[in-house]
């Protein structure tokens, strides 16, 4: 009999699912399957195994048994709200990338990176549990620690983000950046200088830019953190990509 | 000479089957890409095989009316024509399916773009081989048999002669033109089908696939992808090659007649200035000619084929053509100066001697060169035009279309003045004759040029394949690498289509004002069309909107079948979820039916209008109409011609252009803007432009055909007669 799986969701919304389907199928399904499917773009971690009491697992273990017809079950959905923080980071498994026709990529987790490049300012996108588009001083690791800090008024419990490439607007060649080009750059100007002339540590630029978010756009990889912990999942490279995940990033249009 | 000639089209045929051969030997890969190649091969058949045989039926019905009507021999020749038309379109549509899955293959085995390249170009030389060489045997076979052994072309038969119907004309002209009109049928067919089948496809598959679903181009679980590498093979291949081999027959044929008048009407004169001696050369010459430069093009093919190839596909295909150019150049002008020497050329206005006609058709293939270099610098992203329409899109799809418009619009320009300077310089050098050789100069190396623009659909379907059969990622890189350079190679290729159309066109127009001369017509006959007078300035007008209505009615035609698809693809994603996930197959074989049904359905009309307004303008009317409206018809669907081939090639490549990663790549706003000008020039670079080339020519040749049945028989004579 095939086993259970728990996966959650981190974009575009959080969700904790138990499901019969390994992950490329799951990614499949909820991107493709009942009649024409969402087409959504969307990202999800399997969790290694069940833990604590604020889900309710044995819910989940009675209900994911294969249709009469022996089709394996889908999805039972187990929380909508509040997931990531409750969610310990020691039980995150892989993180799956699954693109709006249904192909999925799997990231293993990496060390986190200590050293991040110099730069005047970063673009981050935070995937879960808020999705706002934020230019910040702080490097990739700063800001995780930033936006999960006592000191920070607005702090959350835990976080998801990327970092972004962006292209400035005299840029011709700029590589598959997508959306991100040409998009409302002097309001994006603005929020840069709120940050390397005026001295703020984030600015959001767009409350949310989860309808916009693609893949083609992270510059070094996924960070998921909480006080005092973290976890990394670097991004393939461009040339990873093309030499060993070909229809994955055509589908991502990367490629 | 005849024996020269049939000794080039049985070398250009005999080339073309042992590449045939050699290409169909090659081991053609993975059982999943032989399932793949089976199924374009099997689509591709089945609407070949329909589309001939609506053809068959409407061709027998025109060969029947030309026999009875006009003359028996015209009624033959007509069959001829289509024949050698429809094989050499059949032939080459068949290696194309053949070489896709084997070009794929060779990258697969060889990882080597010159490799890969020889065999795309051996499948692509096939068709050109065929179009050169069946064009050629058909119409020696005219002279032959009707010109020599029924002994048309005797000094007494080159006279307007009258037939049951009381109809005039000279018979060897009529029976060449009728050879022109079956290549024309076969010709008009294939590209409005075919152009019709291949957008319906494409568009129906990248407007769900791409665009609903985003699934990448030429991806397996697209239920129209198969049906649109078929478009390829029917529409790029077997269309072009019917395209450019209606022309070439169409600008030799046009020659002949214009000599054969001109001596008629010059004896007739009284003169008797123009010798026979000479005009039986002039008659020969221009068949003499294309041998010449097909022969030429055999030692670039050849040349090509047997060297060590680099992997710059552009410089080794534009090396092989330039190498057949100048092979013919020079070839050309050592027979002409060799054939010709000796004779008087006064009374045909050669006015630089011997060379006259050569140095006129000169001018014609550089005027082609000249035009095809334009098309590439207005429709290649790399010059100016084509980046400016991919900055516009990031201001949005209007002004991307608005772009592309302004950019097609603009490319018409230059390439009507070098058609105008090239009428004004053949006309100046060689008289009339001479603005019919300069359609051929250009179309004197076209086996290497159709070679080439055949190469491009072959090398575009071996990517599908490798894609569908998830070959390696270097091997998509290969075939990408060679299509992009079919892709620039296509523009050129359009270019001279046009511009040899309209040089046809124009050589076939007088050759209409001359075949309304009657049995004895003397000085009083003027080939001149007067356009203060008010029914040729109404056919002018009619034909200036003619193609307006007949670029209309296509793009209403693949409109109307790309819908069809669009609903059947997003049936399939609906009621097949298996798709999506790559655990079920869609259904390809009931995308291939309804692309082929839209297009067999949809090619009559605007078929028929092409066939059938000369005759009716004409029986209603009059040959003064018809005179008008082909003048009218032949400058604005040049000029339309040219417009939709480059604002479709430029919106197309603002596309790839955004796509190579500028202005944002893959994804942006300007991308998503690019889509759309790319499916709007979709059926105007690939329906529309290649059939208006048809259009201008096909109511050439029937109006030259019919002009001495309605010079006799019109309505308005008839009620001016009751008046009388």
């Amino acid at each position: 009999m095939a086993g259970i799986y728990y996966y959650m969701t981190v974009f575009p919304n959080e969700l904790l699912i138990a499901s019969m389907l390994k992950p490329d199928q799951f990614g499949s399904y909820l991107a493709t399957s009942i009649k024409t499917g969402s087409h959504e773009q969307l990202m999800f971690v399997e969790l290694t195994g069940e833990f604590g009491n604020d889900f309710d697992w044995a819910y989940a273990r009675k209900h994911t048994v294969p249709h009469e017809n022996g089709k394996l079950k889908n999805s039972i959905y187990l929380a909508a709200y509040r997931v990531l923080e409750r969610i310990p980071l020691d039980k995150m498994g892989r993180l799956y990338m699954t693109t709006p026709d249904g192909r999925t990529l799997g990231l293993e987790q990496s060390p986190f990176p200590d050293a991040a490049e110099e730069a005047p300012y970063y673009v981050y996108q935070d995937l879960c549990p808020v999705h706002p588009l934020v230019i910040s001083s702080l490097p990739l690791k700063d800001f995780g620690d930033y936006m999960v800090s006592d000191t920070f008024k607005l702090s959350l419990p835990a976080l998801c983000y990327c970092d972004l490439s962006v292209a400035t607007q005299d840029s011709v060649h700029t590589g598959n950046i997508g959306p991100l080009y040409d998009h409302k750059f002097g309001h994006l100007k603005r929020c840069i200088e709120a940050v390397t002339i005026r001295g703020k540590k984030t600015k959001i630029m767009e409350r949310t830019f989860a309808g916009r978010f693609t893949y083609q756009s992270v510059k070094s990889g996924f960070a998921f953190i909480k006080r005092g912990k973290k976890i990394w999942y670097a991004m393939p490279s461009r040339e990873v990509l093309s030499a060993s995940h070909y229809d994955w990033a055509r589908s991502a249009m990367i490629i | 000479m005849l024996g020269f000639v049939t000794l080039a089209a049985a070398a250009a045929l005999a080339l073309a089957g042992i590449n045939f051969y050699a290409v169909k030997r090659m081991p053609a890969g993975t059982p999943l890409m032989q399932e793949i190649a089976g199924a374009i091969r099997e689509g591709s058949d089945a609407f070949i095989s329909h589309e001939y045989w609506v053809i068959a039926r409407i061709a027998a019905l025109l060969a029947v009316f030309l026999a009875v009507c006009v003359s028996w021999s015209a009624g033959v020749a007509f069959v001829v024509g289509a024949l050698m038309s429809g094989a050499a379109g059949w032939i080459g549509m068949k290696i194309a399916t053949i070489a896709n899955v084997r070009v794929a293959n060779k990258a697969r085995e060889t990882g080597s773009i010159g490799q890969t390249l020889k065999v795309a170009y051996r499948g692509g030389s096939v068709m050109g081989l065929c179009v050169g060489g069946f064009a050629l045997l058909g119409l020696t076979l005219m002279y032959a048999i009707f010109g020599k052994l029924l002994g048309q072309l005797n000094p007494e038969n080159l006279a307007i002669q009258a037939n049951w119907l009381g109809i005039t004309y000279i018979p060897f002209t009529m029976t060449v033109s009728g050879y022109a009109l079956g290549c024309s049928i076969i010709a008009m067919f294939d590209r409005v089908g075919g152009g019709i089948f291949t957008k319906a496809a494409d568009m129906g598959a990248d407007l769900v696939g791409k665009t609903e679903a985003h699934i990448p181009e030429d991806d397996a679980r697209n239920p129209a992808t198969i049906a649109d590498n078929v478009g390829d093979n029917v529409g790029d291949v077997a269309g072009l090659g019917a395209d450019l081999l209606e022309s070439y027959i169409g600008s030799m044929i046009a020659s002949v007649v214009l000599v054969a008048y001109m001596y008629y009407t010059n004896l007739h004169a009284g003169e008797a200035s123009i010798q026979y001696t000479l005009v039986s050369r002039l008659i020969v010459y221009p068949l003499v000619f294309a041998g010449i430069g097909i022969l030429a093009c055999i030692v670039g093919i050849l040349f090509l084929l047997s060297k060590k190839i680099s992997d710059n596909p552009h410089r080794e295909l534009n090396f092989s053509t330039q190498l057949s150019a100048v092979l013919t150049m020079i070839g050309t002008g050592v027979f002409t100066w060799w054939f010709l020497r000796g004779e008087d050329f006064g009374p045909m206005g050669f006015k630089l001697g011997v060379l006259s006609p050569w140095v006129a058709a000169m001018a014609g293939n550089i005027a082609g060169i000249v035009i095809g270099q334009l098309a590439e610098v207005y429709t290649s992203f790399d010059y100016r035009r084509t980046k400016l329409i991919s900055e516009a899109s990031r201001e949005g799809t209007a002004l991307n279309i608005t772009q592309g418009m302004a950019t097609g619009m603009e490319s018409v320009f230059f390439p009507i003045l070098v058609l105008a300077l090239t009428i004004i310089l053949a006309n100046a050098v060689a008289g009339l004759y001479g603005v019919s050789m300069a359609a051929i100069g250009m179309l004197s190396y076209v086996v290497a040029t159709v070679s080439v623009d055949t190469y491009g659909p072959i090398a575009d379907n071996a990517g599908g394949i490798s894609e569908m059969s998830k070959l390696d990622p270097s091997v998509r890189e290969i075939t990408d690498h060679l299509d992009a350079v079919g892709n620039t190679t296509a523009a050129i290729g359009k270019g001279f289509a046009i511009g040899s159309a309209a040089l046809a066109a124009l050589s076939l127009f007088c050759s209409f004002l001359y075949a309304q001369a009657n049995p004895g017509d003397t000085r009083g006959f003027e080939l001149n069309l007067n356009f203060i007078d008010t029914l040729t300035l109404s056919g002018g007008l009619t034909g200036a909107a003619l193609p307006f209505l007949f670029s209309g009615i296509l793009i209403e035609s693949v409109s109307k079948a790309a819908r069809k698809m669009v609903q059947e693809v997003r049936r399939q994603f609906e009621e097949i979820p298996g798709i999506l996930t790559g655990e079920t197959r869609p259904d390809y074989a009931v995308c291939i039916k309804i692309s082929s049904a839209g297009a067999l359905a949809e090619m009559k009309l605007p078929a028929m209008l092409a066939v059938t307004t000369p005759l009716v303008g004409g029986f209603l009317l009059g040959p003064r109409f018809v005179g008008g409206l082909l003048i009218g018809t032949t400058l604005t669907a040049v000029v339309l011609a040219l417009f939709a081939a480059n604002s479709g090639g430029a919106w197309d490549n603002a596309k790839k252009y955004i796509e190579k990663g500028n202005y944002g790549g893959k994804g942006s706003d300007a991308h998503s803007a690019s889509v759309v000008g790319d499916t709007v020039g979709d059926p105007l670079k690939d329906t529309v432009g290649p059939s208006l080339d048809i259009l201008i020519k096909i109511i050439a040749v029937i109006s030259l055909i019919a002009v001495p049945l309605f010079s006799k028989y019109n309505l308005l004579r008839w009620i001016t007669s009751l008046f009388n």
